[in-house]
């Protein structure tokens, strides 16, 4: 045989390899008897083909257990709803002038996320249907079928263009999932996708991990809103020009802020100045060289941790803090107790709300010297207008830096080390705002008493047309107790029955 | 008979004697086929001897054999292919100093073992992401931080 077919005998043994590593077992698909429609807007379509994260993301709207988190109490099965500016009284100063100074709450979470703005004081809608940028699945579509009308009209009336059934819905699979292939995809091209572009992003290089963070970047992130001259709104963009991703500075925000002059959304009370605004820049700071982002965390593997579902992992959508699921997400990387963490993340918030509360009363001091010195210019004192100017210009920068690190839901946890360095130079900026102001009116020859009072009962009670009052008991006190000796006289004084946590200590 | 049929059956009669001795050797009593998949065999040299001894030390994956995660194993000749390479491999790189202290996984090796974890635990990844390694979450199977090479 060999004689008549030498190649052949040779060639067999290489055709038994050959067919052998053809024979792999195959692998197994999951059955998919359901198949979503293209554009299909509605999650329980979407759940048929997938009941076990449906189910998760529908949990979404039950309330988390109380007392898990020291700072952040949103939607917590007491039923209280927290109110921000008795929380912390300074803001309730700074914000007066427009919505977030009448009624600022803490949210309840991604369901209820349009069902929270029909329930607050409507001042806070003002801006119009760009309201609904990340509120609704809807504003994709809105946004390009409307064009500036749906930024500019007012939010009701873009609201109603949402189909009546999911007109209350929140965020929803098509937010974040290719409905074909389940994959991760931005729906907030308008957005995010142009602000990625701003960085130089290239977006086919992106990996699954990286878009298990982009897609919470879509809205948890800060914004700015052009006016036109009429102060209607014409637009919706991230002020991170300059920035690159994995390090947007406050700095490169600041920047922006000073370099369009369009994003002046709204005008302070207490100084008069017309200024930007920044809401939840949860991205930011913790893209910022963050040691849970340098380790290769993503957003989703600590808010939505893979937990096992019968024979299978998902990725839980019932999105939330670890801390409210007892710090299990922590716990697949971290050897430790759930006791043990939950006292490091307290360790850091306290310090941070410390921080964060010392800067916002050397904030809130700026503004009401300002206040006193336009008084004094209206009573015809002349006021040394380099100082001021100077003076103006730091206060510009301590102000951001406070609502950039206050307006992050974290009280600095996602990036410890950065909160406390924007926070420390919050306050080192507007004491020496408050330094330069009282040097311009020492020279002008106007009295100043050690301590600015600040007024805050003015501030906090009878709030908008609905009468919002200030709720002492909810107020959050400097754990260290440093804060009353820089306003003895005018700091609230909080109203509790409880005793005091074993950290707060008396100053002396 | 020709000078090219003298050289050829010569040859042919090398073949075949080559084949029987390896057939005996991986085969025959020595058992040399068997025995190299054995995690013994591998700690044989004494730079594997602390990830055998890390691995002695595991929980469920002590049951399993160095190969079954170490080698491809989608099928027979895929595997004894990369078993007879890598083995190679190894015994050059051992014979001629090359082996460093710290023993580090190549990207073909992560391919592998990635392919492997995936190969058991097929039904419970099959809703999340699989392209991320396993071992960086679950870091108690990597041999460096199981908890046993550092106190060695």
């Amino acid at each position: 045989m060999f004689r008549k077919f030498p190649i052949a005998v040779l060639l067999m043994p290489a055709l038994a390899a050959l067919l052998l590593a053809g024979c792999q077992p195959e692998k197994t698909e999951a059955v998919r008897p359901v198949k979503i429609a293209e554009g299909e807007m509605d999650p329980a379509e979407w759940g048929k083909a997938y009941p076990v994260h449906y189910d998760l993301w529908k949990m979404t709207e039950e309330p988390q257990p109380a007392g898990k988190s020291k700072y952040k109490k949103g939607w917590d099965a007491d039923g209280i709803t927290y109110d921000k500016l008795s929380q912390y009284p300074y803001m309730a100063l700074l914000f007066n002038g427009w919505g977030f100074g009448i009624e600022f709450n803490e949210p309840r979470g991604h369901a209820y996320m349009v069902r929270d703005q029909l329930k607050i004081d409507e001042s806070r809608l003002g801006s119009g249907g760009v309201c609904l940028t990340c509120k609704t699945p809807y504003a994709p579509k809105l946004e390009e079928e409307m064009g500036v009308n749906y930024y500019m009209k007012p939010y009701k009336e873009v609201l109603a263009e949402v189909p009546e059934k999911h007109r209350e819905l929140g965020v929803a699979c098509v937010d974040c999932h290719d409905s074909q292939t389940m994959k991760l995809k931005l729906s907030r091209e308008f957005t995010l996708g142009k602000a990625l572009n701003v960085m130089g992003v290239d977006r086919s290089k992106l990996t699954t991990q990286q878009m298990r963070t982009l897609v919470c970047a879509q809205c948890h992130v800060t914004y700015a809103i052009p006016k036109n001259d009429n102060k209607k709104s014409v637009g919706l963009y991230f002020p991170w020009q300059g920035s690159k991703l994995g390090n947007i500075s406050i700095e490169n925000i600041i920047a922006q802020f000073r370099n369009d002059p369009t994003v002046l959304e709204w005008k302070q009370t207490v100084t008069g100045f017309r200024l930007p605004f920044i809401r939840h820049p949860e991205f930011e700071l913790y893209s910022n060289s963050s040691v849970h982002w340098m380790a290769g965390a993503s957003c989703t593997d600590c808010h939505m941790p893979y937990t096992k579902v019968g024979s299978v992992k998902v990725s839980d959508h019932r999105v939330a803090s670890p801390l409210k699921s007892d710090l299990k997400a922590c716990q697949q990387c971290h050897a430790e107790g759930p006791e043990w963490l939950r006292q490091r993340v307290y360790d850091i918030q306290d310090r941070t709300v410390s921080m964060k509360i010392r800067a916002g009363y050397a904030n809130a001091t700026v503004a009401k010297l300002f206040e006193l010195t336009h008084k004094a210019q209206e009573g015809g004192t002349v006021v040394d207008q380099a100082l001021y100017d100077q003076a103006k210009e730091f206060y510009f920068d301590s102000f951001f830096r406070l609502i950039f690190i206050g307006a992050e839901n974290s009280m600095g946890f996602h990036n410890p080390p950065e909160a406390a360095r924007v926070l420390s130079d919050s306050t080192a900026f507007a004491t020496k705002a408050e330094g330069l102001l009282r040097q311009a009116l020492g020279k002008a020859g106007v009295e100043l008493p050690v301590e600015i009072d600040l007024e805050l009962d003015k501030y906090l009670n009878d709030r908008g047309e609905t009468k919002v009052q200030f709720k002492p008991e909810q107020m959050v006190e400097d754990p260290f107790g440093n804060q009353v000796r820089f306003n003895s006289k005018s700091l609230p004084v909080k109203v509790t029955t409880e005793s005091p946590t074993s950290r707060t200590q008396q100053a002396e | 008979m020709g000078k090219f049929k003298k050289f050829f059956w010569l040859g042919l009669a090398g073949v075949v004697i080559l084949i029987a001795v390896s057939a005996f050797v991986m085969f025959g009593p020595p058992k040399m086929l068997a025995r190299s998949s054995q995690p013994d065999f591998c700690a044989g040299c004494h730079v594997m001897e602390a990830q055998y001894d890390a691995w002695a030390h595991v929980g469920a994956h002590r049951n399993i054999k160095c190969v079954d995660c170490h080698l491809p194993n989608q099928n027979a000749t895929v595997h004894y292919i990369w078993k007879s390479i890598d083995g190679l491999k190894d015994a050059v790189l051992f014979y001629s100093g090359q082996v460093s202290d710290d023993i580090e996984l190549t990207g073909h090796g992560r391919k592998v073992l990635q392919a492997n974890c995936i190969r058991c635990h097929e039904t419970t990844v099959s809703m999340i992401d699989d392209t991320r390694d396993c071992w960086k979450c679950h870091r108690g199977v990597q041999h460096q931080t199981s908890g046993t090479i550092q106190t060695l």
